[in-house]
């Protein structure tokens, strides 16, 4: 009942950044929800050994990751779908369309090119904290990060830098 | 890069749903219930597939001997079963029944079984089966199986516990070729043709034949290991102890001898020509007749399918005593209830094999059993036979007849058990490969 008390209480203080960041990987906050629920009962089951672990937030920034990751390997259980198409507001502020390409683009990347670049880039972890958060070595991220990077180029005609 | 993705400002996040931790909770609980009844549900797998495995293992001397229940024979015997496992690897308890079963017409898949007396155990008796050509006896109480060799010369018998699945080796002394006759009633004497290897004969192809035309009777005391001979009666056919197991009969030509426990010979008994000492159950009940079979000579029962029906006479032992009449249509007298009902297998118009009590003063039959004959043994494409068929002749008095249950054929063979074990070991693998991709 104690573990419970103190996982709520995380959950509750860490819940904005959880929400951030599965949007960032999902594009939708409906299936941002859904991942971060998918995640909070991963860390539920494990929260003895989340709590013991040098950073919880690591952890259970692992657990996202890898739930956004495993439903790619799931085709009968997909309930986490990636944004395909961003809806432009109506009344556009300025510069939006730069941001729905860009959004759009990182929408059609593998799953593995969007984690490691939103990782990378948008959450601005280092290298060894991105390997942490993917299960895969350094080499690999610096590796994945390069191919994502050419393909959001290809995708954003050349102008990303 | 970076450069672009700051550039991104997230959009405002809606309010999470109502009671969304609520759910979080609801499925975390259930999550964790879901997890620790599949961990026990794996391990309680792994348990009883150890188990199952490792049970067979234990050693079975401390077994309880065998029930003090009336013994009987089921209505009818299982069909053939390649699963049968042996006396050694699981013991049934006393036996109410031993014969060979099987067929050798293709492959040879004959199994050497021995039938529960208080319950339905078929077990393969592995003595027999490792040796050549194996021939054995069942002991009257049941609980015993003597094991000898037919082909060469063989320095000793082996002995098998059927309640605790043991073997003892019974040193003989010397080396002969044996035949083994009949077991005395108190499971102490064996009666046994032994024999000597003619070189001048060649290689003997059946010692159970050489001692049989070449030798002689020995009484083999099982409580001492040493045995009689008795050079007097040579060539014994067939043996018989009396119902007290005070003497025994042995057959040698057309003569039956009555000798005592010491080999001390008390009377000659005359059968009449082409006829021959029923073996081991040839003296009634009551002591007063002798049960004989058509014979030629030089015919031994053993090995012979079980198919043929003969009439079996009787010879009184003292001049003048009125014998019963005849009885036809007998495959083997196996033992007698009383002094006016032996229990005999017959085979009907098709071969079909059963047991029966055979009422001498009224000539009434009663059907307790019956043989699977049909086109079972190897693998369906031969009938199945019976050879070699004894009974526990000491059971008989209160024999009774039960309706044959689910036959226990004892654990598996190990090769099979690992096969089946391959699969739960596979879902026990896999269950924590994904319980592990899960977390």
């Amino acid at each position: 009942m104690r573990d419970e008390q103190e996982f709520v209480e995380y959950v509750r203080a860490r819940m904005p950044v959880l929400r951030r960041l599965a949007y960032r990987l999902c594009g939708q906050w409906a299936a941002a929800d859904d991942l971060v629920q998918e995640c909070l009962v991963a860390l539920y089951r494990h929260w003895r050994k989340a709590a013991a672990a040098e950073s919880v937030d690591a952890y259970v920034r692992a657990i996202l990751v890898h739930a956004y990751l495993a439903e790619r390997r799931r085709p009968w259980a997909r309930r986490v779908q990636p944004a395909a198409e961003v809806p432009v507001p109506a009344m556009s502020p300025p510069g939006i369309e730069d941001r729905v390409d860009v959004r759009a683009a990182l929408g059609r990347l593998t799953r593995g090119q969007r984690a490691v670049l939103v990782l990378r880039y948008w959450e601005d972890l280092d290298v060894a904290q991105t390997a942490a958060a993917l299960g895969c070595s350094p080499g690999t991220v610096k590796s994945q990060t390069s191919y994502a990077m050419a393909a959001l180029r290809r995708l954003l005609g050349g102008d990303a830098s | 890069m970076r450069d672009l993705f700051t550039a991104l400002p997230d959009d405002p996040a809606p309010p999470l749903a109502d009671g969304y931790l609520d759910r979080v909770l609801v499925r975390g609980r259930r999550s964790v219930r879901r997890r620790r009844i599949g961990t026990a549900a794996a391990w309680t797998a792994v348990v009883l597939a150890f188990a199952a495995l490792l049970v067979p293992v234990v050693p079975q001397a401390e077994r309880p001997a065998a029930p003090a229940r009336r013994p009987s024979v089921p209505d009818h015997f299982a069909g053939y079963s390649t699963l049968t496992s042996t006396v050694e690897r699981s013991a049934p308890g006393r036996a109410i029944a031993m014969y060979t079963y099987g067929n050798g017409e293709l492959f040879n898949m004959f199994q050497p079984l021995v039938v529960g007396a208080d319950k339905d155990t078929y077990r393969r008796v592995g003595a027999v089966e490792e040796r050549d050509k194996p021939q054995s006896l069942l002991s009257p109480d049941g609980t015993r199986v003597l094991v000898g060799e037919r082909r060469g010369e063989t320095t000793d018998l082996l002995l098998v516990d059927l309640t605790t699945g043991d073997r003892r080796s019974i040193d003989l002394g010397a080396s002969f070729e044996v035949r083994l006759l009949a077991w005395s009633p108190d499971g102490r004497y064996v009666a046994l043709g032994a024999a000597v290897t003619d070189p001048s004969q060649g290689q003997p192809d059946s010692a159970e034949y050489d001692a049989l035309r070449h030798g002689t009777l020995r009484l083999l005391d099982l409580s001492t290991g040493r045995s009689t001979a008795v050079p007097s009666v040579r060539s014994p056919f067939a043996a018989a102890f009396a119902p007290d197991g005070a003497r025994v009969a042995v057959q040698s030509a057309q003569e039956v001898h009555l000798l005592d426990l010491l080999g001390t010979e008390q009377a000659v008994v005359p059968v009449g020509a082409g006829r021959g000492l029923v073996a081991r159950a040839g003296w009634s009940a009551d002591g007063r007749f002798l049960a004989t079979v058509p014979w030629d000579g030089t015919a031994v029962e053993d090995g012979t399918f079980l198919t043929e029906n003969a009439q079996v006479t009787f010879v009184p032992i003292a001049a003048g005593t009125p014998a019963p009449p005849p009885v036809a249509d007998v495959v083997r007298l196996l033992g007698w209830r009383d002094p006016d009902h032996m229990i005999a297998a017959t085979a009907d118009a098709q071969g079909r094999l059963s047991l029966n009590e055979l009422t001498l003063s009224s000539g009434d039959r009663r059907v307790l059993s019956r043989f699977d004959t049909g086109m079972t043994c190897e693998f369906h494409l031969q009938h199945c036979q019976v050879t070699d068929l004894q009974l526990a002749t000491g059971l008989l008095a209160d024999l009774g007849t039960r309706a044959a249950e689910s036959a226990d054929h004892g654990p598996w063979p190990w090769a099979l058990r690992a096969v089946a074990a391959l699969p739960l070991a596979g879902l026990v693998l896999l269950y924590f490969l994904l319980r592990r991709r899960r977390s």
